[in-house]
């Protein structure tokens, strides 16, 4: 989606026509649950945080959206805030996660031991990375923001964002070479 | 494995986890409440119509302005070639504030130095070149720059006691003012060793004319004198990482070459900065074979 069928979509919601919305959600639906997930590390999370997003664009963040200063970029920063602060109030609420409670879904139930084992492989080397590393991955792989953008994002140099991409990057190609020998 | 099976990887991760695409938004839909009132139009960033509307007026303040600023300009251009060797930290000097490299009013020094120099290959502007946006005053120092008078690349790799990569976190003048302090993170040491001597945040000197910036990244040859580490030469300007990897460094860096390396215009700090015309820009850079070329030195010397 590029930039002006972005404004012509806010339009649309300002003029509480929930086809603007449909067609933001159809484009970015999985860029704001992987910048959710890599933000809360939990699936259920990411998923409930995901629709608050974008019940929340509706009501209110369209009307603060100015354009012309990137609608990716904006779009990642506002889920990635909401995010960040979803994890403070539960922080102070003490929650705690049970591994049980958040099982990820086989895709078929022939390919349920591969999938649960190379997921949760998966699932172990991003959250082996540092926070920021896995959310700069994140807006960097699914976004698909470049460097600037996600320094916007984010509030980060630009030439700490591109260390940190490329530091994460060679920490995911050794944990994955460490497990194929091991 | 290669980078784009890493990314399928991680791609497939997120997709076998993400929910239903149709329940969710049905779950979202039935969430939204109806709006009644009119739109508001989306405020742009520039407004066409307003511009247009004073623009006439602005036309003739602008030309006005332009007279003065040309004046301007012409004496600051003066006082940024001569030497200063004042401290500066608290009271910008015309230089400093003239010299945000990051500002496009620079293209009006780049220009007026342009007529000196005669490049036999295409001049890239260094304002051109993505770097971090981070843009603030630059510390002076009152020191006499470390290093020898002139610069050659195996001299400098034989007094390199330490090779880095680091990210400038802090920078702060010492307490005499000869010298210009920049604590690093994020480093990498070349010389693995290194890191648990001088450790994640380790804090360097330099007294060069050309200081580095607060959120750049450099590679940097150190010398350690006194216990402390400072650069080796600081004739020319520190070699620096782009934003996307590449390098901008003094050509006398031979081992950086590589086959795409430009010319570069850089600013000339002062009338002694005898190096402004001679910087490269790399967009790979072949810092495995400068790291390589100082390890065996060094080994071979241990």
């Amino acid at each position: 989606m590029d930039e002006k069928q972005f404004d012509y979509c806010i339009l649309l919601i300002r003029q509480g026509r929930s086809d603007g919305l449909r067609a933001i959600y159809e484009s970015y639906f999985k860029v704001i649950y992987s910048i959710m997930l890599s933000v809360t590390k939990n699936p259920t999370d990411a998923e409930d945080l995901t629709s608050d997003f974008f019940v929340k664009l509706w009501d209110k963040l369209a009307e603060a959206y100015r354009s012309g200063s990137g609608h990716k970029s904006w779009l990642a920063a506002a889920a990635r805030n909401m995010a960040v602060d979803f994890l403070r109030r539960k922080s102070r609420v003490e929650l705690t996660l049970d591994d049980e409670e958040n099982p990820l879904e086989p895709q078929s139930a022939e390919r349920l031991e591969e999938t649960v084992i190379g997921s949760l492989n998966v699932q172990q080397a991003l959250d082996s990375l540092k926070e920021s590393e896995r959310e700069i991955v994140s807006l960097k792989l699914f976004a698909e923001l470049t460097f600037k953008e996600i320094a916007a994002a984010m509030k980060m140099p630009m030439g700490t964002v591109t260390w940190k991409y490329n530091s994460a990057m060679k920490k995911l190609k050794e944990y994955f070479k460490e497990v194929r020998s091991g | 494995m290669n980078d784009n099976e890493l990314i399928e990887l991680l791609k497939a991760h997120t997709d076998a986890s993400a929910p239903d695409k149709e329940a969710l938004w049905k779950n979202i839909e039935s969430r939204l409440e109806p709006k009644t009132r009119a739109a508001a139009p989306i405020k742009r960033g520039f407004d066409m119509k307003r511009f247009a509307a004073v623009g006439s007026a602005a036309a003739g303040i602008v030309l006005i302005l332009g007279l003065f600023s040309t004046i301007n300009t012409r004496n600051s251009m003066t006082d940024a070639l001569a030497p200063d060797n004042s401290i500066s930290a608290s009271k910008p000097s015309a230089d400093e504030n003239a010299q945000d490299l990051d500002n496009a009013d620079n293209a009006d020094v780049a220009d007026a130095v342009c007529d000196t120099i005669t490049p036999a290959e295409p001049l890239l502007s260094y304002a051109d070149i993505p770097f971090s946006s981070y843009s603030e005053t630059i510390l002076q120092c009152s020191g006499e720059p470390f290093g020898d008078s002139f610069f050659v690349e195996e001299n400098v790799l034989a007094q390199t006691d330490v090779l880095l990569s680091g990210e400038v976190t802090r920078v702060f003048l010492s307490e005499d003012g000869s010298s210009i302090c920049y604590e690093l993170g994020n480093v990498e040491y070349y010389d693995e060793k290194d890191a648990e001597v001088y450790g994640e945040a380790p804090v360097i000197t330099s007294r060069s004319r050309s200081a580095m910036r607060r959120g750049r990244r450099y590679l940097l040859a150190l010398a350690l004198e006194d216990g402390a580490l400072h650069t080796v030469f600081d004739g020319v300007p520190q070699v620096e990482f782009t934003a996307d990897g590449g390098l901008v460094y003094f050509n006398g860096w031979s081992l950086l070459d590589d086959e795409g390396a430009q010319a570069i215009l850089y600013e000339q700090k002062n009338a002694e900065d005898f190096y402004y015309d001679r910087m490269k820009f790399s967009r790979s850079g072949s810092v495995s074979r400068l790291v390589g070329t100082w390890l065996e030195q060094t080994r071979a010397d241990s």
